[in-house]
């Protein structure tokens, strides 16, 4: 019986080790993930207005609905609190939604990069609004970089490490 | 020219014609109060709460100044407002800061002013319900022919209304004589703030729609909206009733938009506002001879101070239009002074 406990006992340390280490490398992969709708969300906002010169709520819905993912719900519900629809300015309703969203995982950089685009967005003429769209996209693209850098470097690092910190911690506790 | 009835009805601002008070608190409450920033809005609201019906019903502007006094324009004269509301001497006015402003200028356009180039060049933005926002700030040159408006430090929001059957009166007198009448060409004629583009729209619509009782047959109008102020399109549907027989040419200029609309829409009337130069008087003159009845209105004093002026007076003497309706803001806006053909040394009132 007791062995037959140690042995659950063990196996349960196993598959937790597992699991957190699967769940720390998967954290790297969704920021990969949702970096690239964000990334696909502005090229897609950016098309919007120099090509459709749409008004920024349609134009926010549109990209949102492209992208996808958590980003693109986020676009998606911040065009609805927008302009005379809402009555929030780009900057207030993109804080709203990054607050309230769970779009903890693109990482604090990320959400900063789309709140100082949020403070001009709308406010300007077409030329510098695709200006400011693409200096965003520049910086998501570096941030994209890193995040898939840090992906392949530690998402397997923290698998192995999730399975042999259990595997350490069995065979002291045994 | 044949003759037409002169009028002589008394000066009457135009609100007596109507039928019934119009909306004006209502619409602002839904279409303006929205978009303008919370302060101002504030102010603005608790005015309309306090303010008795027949008062805030002739509330025609809002001016709104970076730092300056938050005015209200009434066809009685001007009001400043305090922060709760009330109507206070300039100094102790609500003045909104440069954040109020920014904030406003979002709301207004939609948070969107790269997609309203062409009107903040043109220096003002049309709203839902047709109200007209006028801006002013600082301009940026590009180059000799392209200026664009960088920063906005105030607007003038223009409330617009309907006031159905303000042209009751009129209408009989620009109609031909016969058994089936139809419009003859026509110049509404009056300083800025009388009324005329009012009269416009209710002329409009009235030839829109036919009058069976005055054996005038529905016509099809043509509006060449050059500035969005007849029919104040927005999102393409025209915000004000024109009837049901109404094409219209938005943001297009006068000159070029009102052969094109004779050609594309065949009208039996077409309508414009402001003819403000030389290309416009050529384009009426032009349309005058393609035999389509022409609808405009031209900023004048009278009929005299019209013909005095180098670009009209070859307009007026040559009779492309057959009548003349002269507004003032004698007795209010839209006051009808007078209605008729410009004959020689005609006194006439205002």
């Amino acid at each position: 019986m007791f062995v037959v406990m140690k042995v659950l006992g063990s196996a349960l340390i196993l598959v937790s080790g597992l699991l957190l280490g699967i769940s720390c490398s998967s954290r790297l992969a969704v920021k990969c993930r949702e970096l690239d709708c964000l990334d696909r969300a502005l090229l897609h906002l950016e098309t919007e207005i120099s090509y459709g010169l749409t008004p920024l709520p349609r134009a926010l819905l549109v990209s949102g609905e492209v992208a996808g993912g958590l980003v693109g719900r986020a676009f998606s519900k911040a065009s609805a609190l927008l302009g005379r629809r809402g009555g929030m300015v780009p900057s207030e309703a993109l804080k709203e939604v990054l607050n309230g969203a769970g779009l903890a995982s693109l990482g604090l950089e990320a959400q900063n990069v789309i709140l100082e685009m949020a403070a001009g967005l709308g406010t300007s003429g077409r030329s510098e609004q695709i200006a400011l769209i693409e200096a965003t996209r520049q910086r998501i693209r570096i941030l994209k970089e890193n995040a898939t850098n840090d992906a392949t470097r530690y998402g397997k690092l923290y698998r192995h490490l999730g399975i042999l910190g259990a595997a350490v911690l069995v065979l002291l506790l045994v | 020219m044949s003759s037409v009835t002169r009028g002589s009805f008394e000066a009457t601002p135009a609100r007596a014609f109507g039928q019934g008070p119009c909306e004006t608190p209502a619409k602002i409450e839904s279409q303006v109060l929205p978009l303008l920033s919370s302060g101002i809005a504030r102010a603005v609201s608790a005015w309309l709460e306090r303010t008795a019906p027949s008062r805030r019903e002739t509330l025609e502007e809002i001016r709104i100044r970076k730092g300056l006094p938050l005015c209200l324009v009434l066809s009685s004269g001007d009001v400043f407002l305090s922060p709760a509301g009330t109507e206070v001497k300039p100094e102790a006015s609500f003045r909104p800061d440069g954040g109020e402003v920014q904030r406003t200028f979002a709301l207004l356009t939609d948070c969107s002013s790269y997609a309203m180039e062409v009107e903040l060049a043109t220096g003002y933005v049309t709203l839902p319900g047709g109200h007209r926002v006028g801006l002013v700030g600082r301009m940026a040159a590009f180059s000799s022919e392209k200026h664009v408006l960088r920063e906005v430090y105030g607007f003038n929001i223009r409330i617009a209304r309907h006031v159905k059957g303000v042209s009751e009166k009129v209408l009989p007198l620009i109609l031909t004589e016969g058994p089936e009448k139809k419009p003859r060409s026509t110049l509404i004629v009056s300083p800025p703030r009388a009324g005329k583009t009012t009269m416009l729209r209710d002329l409009s619509r009235v030839l829109s729609e036919g009058r069976s009782e005055m054996k005038l047959h529905p016509c099809h109008v043509g509006v060449v909206d050059e500035r969005s102020e007849i029919a104040a399109c927005y999102d393409g549907v025209p915000q004000h009733d024109l009837g049901p027989r109404v094409d219209v040419l938005d943001r297009c200029p006068k000159a070029m938009g009102m052969m094109m609309v004779i050609r594309s829409m065949s009208p039996d009337v077409v309508v414009t506002d402001e003819i403000g130069g030389d290309g416009d008087a050529r384009a009426c003159a032009e349309a005058c001879a393609a035999g389509v009845a022409i609808l405009a209105s031209a900023h004048a004093r009278d009929i005299e101070d019209l013909a005095r002026r180098p670009y009209s007076s070859w307009l007026v003497d040559k009779g492309y239009f057959e009548v003349f309706v002269v507004l003032s803001r004698r007795n209010g806006p839209g006051t009808v002074e007078y209605v008729g053909p410009r004959t020689e040394g005609d006194e006439r009132g205002g």
